[in-house]
């Protein structure tokens, strides 16, 4: 690990550096989750997760509360998600082209096409919403935060999140009434 | 409630996000109405089975992605030490405002000293033997200044006033009485 403070903090570069190891061990797992049902896809999610925590570390002095820094922490890969979707629809890709990391070879038939399918649901599903509808689904039904709490994460009133909130349901709806036999 | 809630109203009363004057509308309509139910129940399906799909991959393996993640947020805080400009930031430190003060107040100081001092002295006395000399004589008016030669002008007439500056200079107005032109000499001493 290459040392990232100057030469002549010597204990002080250590206890920041161990700072952002224990923020890092303690969030990356949730905000991993939360930016791989934002975007449907291990890879895009892998480097987006490395791009918050990037982003949130070069501030470190805002990651003096542990509350607060959690929290804003999730706006950050929230936001990093959300730009990476609107990008995304810009170029007009489909999520199909870059799903789920490829099943691995011990993986039997079954749980294959079970993991195929359901990253195949999330992926598709998802696909059909706008990146803010989507956004409010996945935190509001994935990641069961209060409708106000989603409003602040994407800057809106709650009527706005409520309304993005029930247009991604019906549609996500409408796409899996279609899937049942 | 006659009519069947929209769409969007089942959405939301399925999630529990309906203000509570339409919740209590959409769950009276909901007793008596089976297709609506059937409708709620429908979209708390389909949320399941999209909470089911959003797990982590059960192929993933975690402990190298978080490794590779970790290693790549050093690697990335790293090379943002490097590249990050180290530079003051923008516009004036209170530092420099307060030394642009000083040197402000300090020339201001100054200049009104020195303004006040050339004021207090007036007009420097002239030296010894350099007085200015201003005389109506037959000729004219002469102005003779240290050991300058008299300068005539004004021949044969009577100004009406006549002054001598500081440095030297005379200025003197005539009259003609027959024209009533008035002609001003104004000599400059060097």
């Amino acid at each position: 690990m290459p040392e990232t403070g100057s030469p002549g903090t010597g204990m002080g570069t250590d206890t920041r550096q161990a700072e952002r190891d224990a923020f890092v061990e303690a969030h990356l797992k949730r905000i991993f989750l939360l930016i791989y049902r934002l975007v449907g896809n291990v890879a895009d999610a892998q480097d987006l997760t490395q791009e918050a925590f990037i982003k949130a570390l070069q501030r470190q002095e805002q990651l003096r509360d542990a509350e607060k820094a959690a929290h804003w922490l999730s706006r950050i890969a929230t936001n990093t998600a959300l730009d990476h979707l609107r990008k995304k629809a810009r170029r007009g890709e489909t999520g199909l082209e870059g799903m789920a990391a490829p099943a691995p070879e011990e993986m039997n038939p079954e749980q294959r096409v079970l993991h195929a399918e359901r990253a195949a649901l999330l992926e598709a599903g998802l696909d059909r919403l706008t990146p803010r509808e989507r956004a409010a689904l996945v935190l509001r039904d994935l990641e069961d935060l209060p409708a106000g709490e989603v409003a602040r994460r994407l800057n809106c009133g709650k009527a706005t999140v409520r309304s993005h909130i029930a247009n991604a349901r019906v549609k996500f709806r409408k796409y899996w009434d279609r899937r049942q036999p | 409630m006659r009519n069947h809630p929209a769409d969007k109203e089942l959405a939301l009363h399925a999630g529990g996000e309906l203000p509570w004057l339409r919740r209590l509308a959409v769950a009276w309509h909901l007793r008596s109405c089976a297709g609506c139910r059937r409708e709620i129940g429908r979209f708390r399906e389909s949320l399941e089975a999209l909470r089911a799909a959003s797990a982590l991959p059960p192929d993933l393996d975690w402990a190298s992605l978080a490794a590779e993640m970790k290693a790549n947020i050093h690697l990335g805080l790293a090379a943002g030490e490097l590249v990050r400009p180290n530079r003051e930031p923008d516009g004036l430190r209170p530092s420099d405002w307060r030394a642009a003060a000083i040197v402000t107040a300090t020339l201001a100081i100054v200049a009104v000293a020195g303004w006040m001092l050339q004021r207090r002295a007036g007009p420097p006395a002239p030296a010894p033997g350099t007085e200015v000399v201003l005389r109506q004589t037959e000729d004219g008016l002469s102005v003779k200044w240290g050991r300058n030669d008299a300068a005539v002008f004004g021949a044969g007439k009577a100004p009406v006033a006549a002054a001598v500056s500081w440095d030297g200079g005379a200025r003197a107005p005539f009259l003609d009485e027959e024209t009533g032109q008035v002609t001003i000499y104004d000599v400059a001493a060097q």
